[in-house]
């Protein structure tokens, strides 16, 4: 277990909570009723995940991922996966400079803070399969050569669940490297008059949003996330829902180790958010869904069947101690 | 309709299937009632039908009947379970036989199979289920049909026949049908040829079953039933009636038959039966014979001598001073033949014939120690389910648990004594019901008016069993002590004194009361020793005095001198003499003990009300005649005991009663107060102790009402679905304790959390909750 000065550190998790309170607060102005996504979304960023939009067109998924990028202040890179889209596109490539008769390396989208692969299931298995290196590692290696991406990476992906036609499902590989999947939904009756109340009058869209959160102080952030305590008890939890996942007779593919690492970072981030320097089982089974809802591929029953059928047949740790 | 309903609709049977096996079960349960009451019948068949109906509706998702392959945890447990209840039946015929109720047992092992049958007809989704309770509920039918002769086990075996025949039909249809749509385009109408098929069948047979007449003739198979009777079986009391008689019934030789008395071994024999003794043909009409009584004027030694004379010459005394008595083994042939009588019952046991209250040292003498003719109007005949009982009308005292019954028959026992066990309350002879026929003779002891019970006599006893537990606690200092002279006397011999002495250094200390008797009884059993051959010289004087100096002797010195010490403590006390039946008697073959002179006894009987002489053992090696019996006879006990207690403390039974009743319906408020003290009290403990403590509470008070928090639930989540404005104090400092590493609450904080979440989820709060969860 680490050992951490508790006083510093319960000071510390109270102050991330303060410090992002402004990126929530811009998020939620632009993404209206949807204060839920929105935390999960900043769990995502702190927690060093990516992040997976798999909703219907329209509901905002590519405003909230501009909105995100541009409250950091952070170089924002957009791709719209097609069919003919190809590795390079998204990594980069090599052009011969006549004049200096050298190969130039001309970096590709990637090479950017925060980047928006929209529709992602409509680009090839092979372009796909370029983001892999990027998403685990954080690096892309062309023609030999190994380059580092930004410490503040972030893949914001969609895709469209309804359209099969001409779509590419994403492999469990691909996955398995997102931290979470998020659905962002109708917005209730009383969220959309507020939205389109907004709407009204002139609003410049290419006006970029203030920024709140530094990239250096989300580094900051992400940094003290992964302090954040998780006694063995909780540990031991988060192990048996994992097998649980793997011994679930419905379960096609449970979870693997990966995924059972990015979901501590996530519950230590949601619990960060919460203002605790600890995880408690409530952070667990809080990000469950979004965490476990791409990686549980069941046979016959939806995901969501799945995941509380995994939760209720682990108990909670009452008595750690 | 709720998920387990749902689920245990799919799970149920086939109609077809069902049927089957309820029919199977009409048919074992119509066979049956020959031995058992009806109702009792019924009671026991809806408690088997509903057992394997609740399991699958309770545990139906459990076994995942819907899945005919399950796991080897599914199987293992449906085994374990179908094992059970299949046993069941020989739980609850021991329990029957108890009651005096009982099947015989093959039918024991038929209803065995028949719940094996319903079991898997219950669960006949699983695999090969079906196959097997169709066997099984056939077997059990066709056995039926075999071993009966009802015509309604026939008629609904019929029907069984033919649902069995729809089942086979409808299930193995499938395999025949290719063989006829290879030839044919048109598909058959297979229910309506199937039920034509069967109306048709049940009519033809109909015709033919009533054409034939009675067919139990052609059909039952001599000796099929094994209990029954037969050449070498043995007559089991619940044997079924009709099949195969043994050769039992016909020789005689066991005590529940009667009809010896009209085989020619007995029509040959010279001595007369009850019957002809009730119906005056062998001797004349039944005389009461005159009572003989003379005015005595002579002083009290004098009318000794002249009683004891008297007595020696009616053969009416029995001496201390004996010759040895050679004892020895002998084989069952040998017992049988020197039978004096059988007797079926419970043993260990013992049947008075003869009693005497007057010893002077050497002989015992009987005396008149009660008005015969106020005994006399004491035997009432009455009638239960037509048979004649001759009933003892005297009021029962508390010590009394229970009954027990006897029957006994008379051999070569040559005495007008009725073997009666202990505390007789009625017996009863077949086809006997003349008043008069018995009376009651000076010495306490009912008589049949003739000079010996005739040989063959079946006499039926019930008797009470005494309740040691009852005795020990019975305050005796109000029954009358010293009512007869003649029951506290003692020799006048200088060992009378030192009885008395030692009579009262066996009770110092004891309170009076059975206490006492024990303890001078125990002291006999324990500190002498039985010796049958060990007898005092012929020229001795005083044979109590012989026995205490030698420390051994015979079975009756040790009566003798529990007598004179009891007397000498202030116990009216008289010699009785009789047979003792112990378990060793009892041959298990024919179900009954075989009585001989050999279990001629002698023993004190003690009376504290003047009415009631109880038994009392003081000869080692033999039974106690007062104990707390079996565990049933001590459960019967207690019941009794509390239905007397209750009917004498109205008042505080009813309080009692009130105050169960409250604490039955309030039964959640009331634990939910102790738990919630408990909690109170425990308010020293530490922070971290005191946190899980409140937890518990809260967490045993949702159990109580009914909303137990599931174990993969967090106590945030569950506790706010009660309140959900809940503060999060507590669980704030509970997450800090359980899982946290930081600066740990102050004691007092967590104090007022833990109050503050104790009062908000009170069980008022709760019970509040459960019932807006059910509207």
């Amino acid at each position: 277990m680490i050992e951490m000065n508790p006083i510093t550190e319960s000071t510390e998790t109270s102050d991330i909570s303060q410090r992002i309170g402004p990126l929530r607060d811009q998020l939620n102005r632009t993404l209206v009723g949807k204060e839920d996504v929105v935390e999960l979304i900043l769990t995502c960023l702190i927690a060093r995940g990516h992040l997976l939009f798999d909703d219907l067109p329209g509901l905002g998924k590519t405003t909230i991922a501009k909105a995100l990028a541009q409250s950091l202040g952070g170089r924002f890179s957009r791709v719209q996966c097609t069919p003919d889209l190809l590795p390079t596109d998204i990594t980069g490539f090599n052009i011969f400079d006549q004049k200096n008769h050298s190969f130039e390396f001309q970096e590709g989208p990637v090479f950017t803070d925060l980047l928006l692969a929209d529709e992602i299931n409509r680009a090839t298995p092979r372009t796909q399969s370029a983001l892999f290196e990027a998403m685990a590692e954080r690096q892309v290696t062309v023609d030999n050569q190994t380059l580092p991406l930004p410490p503040s990476f972030m893949v914001i992906a969609t895709q469209n669940p309804v359209e099969s036609h001409g779509a590419y499902p994403l492999p469990e590989a691909q996955l398995d490297r997102f931290a979470m999947k998020l659905n962002i939904g109708y917005p209730q009756r009383q969220d959309e008059i507020v939205m389109l109340g907004n709407s009204v009058g002139f609003v410049d869209d290419s006006d970029p949003l203030e920024t709140v959160l530094d990239l250096n102080e989300l580094r900051t952030i992400q940094t003290s996330v992964a302090n954040v305590e998780v006694c063995e008890a909780v540990r031991a939890y988060l192990v048996d829902l994992g097998s649980a996942t793997r011994n679930h007779p419905d379960v096609e593919l449970g979870l693997s180790p990966r995924g059972l690492l990015l979901w501590l970072r996530v519950a230590q981030a949601w619990a960060a958010l919460a203002g605790r320097g600890f995880v408690i089982p409530d952070d667990i089974q809080a990000v469950a869904t979004p965490v476990l809802g791409l990686r549980i591929k069941g046979s016959q029953s939806a995901a969501g069947v799945l995941i509380s059928e995994i939760i209720e047949s682990v108990s909670v740790p009452n008595e750690s101690r | 309709m709720s998920g387990r309903k749902k689920q245990f609709w799919n799970d149920l049977p086939g109609r077809v299937q069902l049927s089957m096996g309820l029919l199977a079960v009409a048919v074992v349960q119509f066979f049956r009632p020959e031995n058992a009451p009806l109702l009792l019948v019924a009671v026991e068949t809806l408690l088997y039908l509903a057992i394997p109906v609740l399991l699958l509706f309770f545990w139906g998702h459990r076994f995942d009947v819907s899945r005919s392959s399950g796991s080897w945890h599914r199987n293992v447990h449906f085994q374990l379970v179908g094992l059970f209840y299949t046993l069941a039946p020989l739980a609850s015929q021991a329990g029957m036989r108890s009651f005096g109720y009982g099947d015989a047992y093959e039918l024991v092992a038929i209803l065995c199979v028949l719940n094996l049958a319903w079991y898997f007809t219950l669960f006949s989704k699983i695999a090969r289920s079906e196959n097997v309770a169709f066997i099984l509920n056939s077997s059990v039918a066709l056995f039926v049909c075999f071993a009966t002769q009802q015509v309604l086990v026939y008629l609904i075996a019929f029907v069984y026949a033919l649902t069995a025949l729809w089942w086979l039909v409808e299930n193995y249809w499938n395999r025949l049908i290719p063989k006829k749509l290879d030839a044919e385009t048109r598909s058959l109408p297979i229910r309506g040829f199937a039920f034509g098929l069967t109306l048709i069948l049940l009519v033809a047979s109909g015709v033919i079953a009533a054409a034939a007449g009675p067919m139990s003739n052609l059909i039952v198979v001599q000796g099929f039933m094994p209990s029954s009777g037969g050449e070498n079986g043995h007559d089991d009391m619940f044997a079924r009636s009709g099949v195969g008689d043994g050769d039992m019934l016909t020789t005689g030789e066991n005590a529940t038959t009667v009809g010896a008395v009209d085989t020619d071994q007995f029509i040959e024999d010279k001595k007369p039966s009850i019957y002809d003794v009730v119906s005056e043909k062998y001797d004349g009409p039944v005389r009461v014979r005159k009572k003989m009584t003379s005015a005595q004027s002579l002083d009290a030694i004098a009318k000794h001598v002249h009683k004891v004379k008297n007595a020696e010459q009616a053969g009416k005394t029995f001496r201390t001073v004996r010759k040895s008595r050679k004892v020895f083994e002998r084989e069952l042939e040998d017992r049988i033949s020197d039978a004096l009588f059988f007797v079926e019952g419970p043993v260990p046991t013992r049947f008075r014939v003869d009693c005497f209250h007057h010893f002077d040292g050497w002989d015992w003498t009987k005396s008149d120690v009660r008005p015969p003719a106020e005994k006399e109007t004491n035997i009432a005949l009455e009638t239960h389910h037509e048979h004649t009982w001759f009933v003892l009308k005297s009021s029962l005292p508390e010590f009394m648990a229970g009954e027990q019954h006897h029957r006994v028959k008379i051999l070569r026992l040559e005495s007008s004594a009725l073997p009666a066990a202990p505390f007789l309350k009625a017996w009863h002879i077949f086809k006997v019901d003349q008043e008069g026929l018995f009376k009651w003779d000076e010495s306490e002891m009912i008589r049949f008016r003739r000079e010996t019970i005739p040989s063959q006599t079946v006499i039926d006893t019930i008797s009470q069993r005494a309740n040691l537990y009852s005795l020990r606690k019975e305050d005796f200092e109000s029954f009358h002590r010293h009512t007869d002279p003649n029951l506290a006397q003692l020799p006048d011999n200088p060992t009378s004194s030192r009885i008395r002495e030692l009579a009262d250094q066996l009770t110092r200390g004891i309170s009076p009361g059975w206490r006492q008797v024990e303890a001078i009884t125990n002291h006999l059993r324990l500190h002498f020793e039985l010796a049958e051959n060990q007898v005092p010289d012929p020229d001795c004087e005083d044979t109590v005095g012989w026995f205490l100096e030698q420390g051994a002797g015979p079975s009756y010195l040790f009566a003798t001198t529990a007598v004179q010490l009891l007397r000498a403590a202030g116990y009216q006390t008289r010699l009785a003499s009789g047979f003792v039946v112990e378990k060793k008697d009892y041959v298990r073959k024919s179900g009954q003990s075989i009585v001989t002179h050999e279990n001629y006894h002698m023993w004190p009987e003690v009376c504290f009300d003047s009415q009631h002489w109880i038994p009392v053992e003081p000869t080692p090696g033999y039974t106690q005649p007062v104990r707390y019996g079996t565990l049933w006879q001590r459960t019967e006990s207690l019941v009794l005991d509390a239905i007397r207690f209750v009917f004498s403390h109205p008042l505080l039974s009813g309080a009692v009663l009130f105050l169960f009743i409250a604490l039955v319906v309030l039964r959640r408020s009331w634990i939910a107060f102790l738990f919630w003290c408990c909690w109170l009290a425990m308010t020293f403990c530490g922070p971290g102790t005191r946190l899980r403590q409140t937890r518990q509470l809260i967490d045993a008070r949702l159990w109580l009402f009914g909303v137990p928090r599931p174990s993969f639930v967090v106590i945030r989540n569950w506790f706010r679905k009660i309140d959900s404005d809940l503060p999060d104090e507590f669980f704030r400092f509970w997450n800090q304790r359980q899982f946290g590493n930081s600066v740990q609450p102050e004691a007092q904080q967590v104090e007022r959390a833990c109050r503050v979440i104790v009062s908000r989820l009170s069980p008022a709060k709760i019970r509040e909750f459960v019932l807006q969860q059910n509207d």
